[in-house]
């Protein structure tokens, strides 16, 4: 779910910044600068989501967890200690594991996906490619990654 | 004394968009050094003609020659081509029609970056490089401005900056006349020129403006509907009885030159 989240709006972001440049012509400056826009400007990014959106699941696993604890102790009664020791008994390291590995898949993911449409904008297009292509990576990154968590849940979670 | 390489050579360049034939059997020889204004209504394949210059689109059929070099036969999606295609890039500056600065960037990173990524150069050495082109444009000063605070003629001239700051042999212009208003235009218009007497760079000036043309072509050609109706040095084509260069210089609407 944080990925998802999280993917639509970087994906978002990185959608439209790429699209802007193509459709302001800065793509081809770069080019005509003999500067691979690939190495410049979709590799770092590509990079940057794929390592970051774990640490962001992480995150998100916390504030999650801190949410439950208040929940469970202030507006369903149950003790403090007795909610920390079902989630020691519930969750397991590998499960944490899982949840860093799939947000690394699911940036992975979003980058390329909102790379892709971003750069595929076109400067006839205008600012509305800008907005279709932006669209396109949201809902195209939010759906595949939906889709993938249920193969992915399969094979980690199905014994 | 060997003869000297033409800067840019075209042989039959054809290009088409589906049934939109933007170029047709473009052929011509431009000499190292000097100036051509490519002149044209608008949507008759200038900046198409422009963008096949400089390798950023591929010509259907025909063969362009940068420096006796033939940029046609590079195929960007091969490795070995592609570093071939960026060495011969990097013999030409490009000031595109809206500037094309980065808009995340400060306008000295702007000038900067194609310094900081071919030139072995310290920091101090960069920005007095960007100073010194940036007064060369007249605009002294204004290195931490932002794209988005300055004003159309400014941002072009920033970009005209950018397009000279690694000193290339060739600097293509996209309509440099183009939004600006008439003294702003003639001071871009003596920019080249003195950069031209300076470094003897070759220059490309796609234009609509005819007086740009009378003040710095030492080539004139003329394009409509994809082909070059007229091409050579500006006293020639002054001269010629061509009726469509003289409709284009007579701001007349009565000639072959149809509103398209």
């Amino acid at each position: 779910m944080a990925a998802v989240i999280c993917g639509a709006r970087i994906g978002a972001t990185l959608a439209a910044s790429l699209a802007n440049m193509q459709i302001s012509e800065q793509v081809e400056a770069l080019e005509v600068m003999a500067v691979d826009p690939m190495r410049l400007l979709v590799a770092p990014r590509l990079w940057a989501v794929t390592l970051m959106l774990p640490l962001l699941c992480g995150y998100a696993d916390v504030v999650g967890l801190a949410a439950s604890y208040y929940a469970a102790t202030e507006q369903m009664g149950v003790n403090g200690g007795t909610f920390m020791e079902q989630v020691r008994d519930i969750v397991h390291l590998g499960d944490l594991a899982a949840g860093v590995f799939k947000g690394m898949v699911f940036g992975w993911l979003v980058a390329i996906v909102s790379c892709y449409h971003g750069y595929r904008a076109l400067k006839r297009d205008g600012a509305e490619g800008v907005g279709v292509a932006t669209n396109r990576a949201i809902v195209h990154s939010a759906v595949l990654c939906i889709v993938l968590n249920m193969f992915m849940s399969a094979l980690l979670y199905v014994r | 004394m060997a003869e000297q390489q033409p800067a840019i050579t075209l042989e039959r360049v054809c290009k088409s968009f589906g049934p939109n034939h933007v170029l047709r059997d473009v052929s011509l020889t431009l000499p190292a050094g000097k100036i051509l204004v490519m002149l044209g209504p608008s949507g008759t394949g200038k900046s198409v003609l422009l963008r096949c210059l400089v390798g950023l689109m591929k010509p259907d059929s025909g063969r362009i020659f940068i420096e006796g070099q033939d940029i046609t036969a590079l195929d960007e999606r091969r490795s070995a081509d592609r570093e071939q295609l960026f060495a011969l890039r990097r013999k030409f500056g490009m000031l595109f029609q809206d500037g094309a600065l980065f808009d995340d960037m400060c306008v000295g990173d702007n000038v900067a970056f194609p310094l900081r990524q071919h030139e072995k150069m310290s920091e101090r050495e960069i920005a007095d490089r960007v100073a010194q082109y940036l007064e060369a444009v007249g605009l002294k000063g204004v290195q931490r401005k932002m794209p988005a605070e300055l004003s159309g003629g400014m941002r072009k001239r920033v970009a005209f900056a950018r397009a000279i700051a690694l000193r290339p042999k060739i600097v293509l212009c996209d309509e440099p006349s183009s939004g600006l208003d008439p003294v702003m235009s003639a001071t871009l218009d003596e920019l080249i020129l003195e950069l031209h007497r300076k470094f003897a760079i070759t220059f490309v000036v796609i234009s609509h403006d005819t007086a740009e043309a009378r003040n710095i072509a030492d080539y004139i050609g003329l394009l409509y509907k994809g082909e070059l109706q007229e091409y050579g040095p500006k006293e020639q084509v002054l001269r010629s009885s061509r009726r469509h260069i003289n409709q284009f210089f007579d701001r007349s609407t009565d000639g072959p030159i149809k509103v398209l």
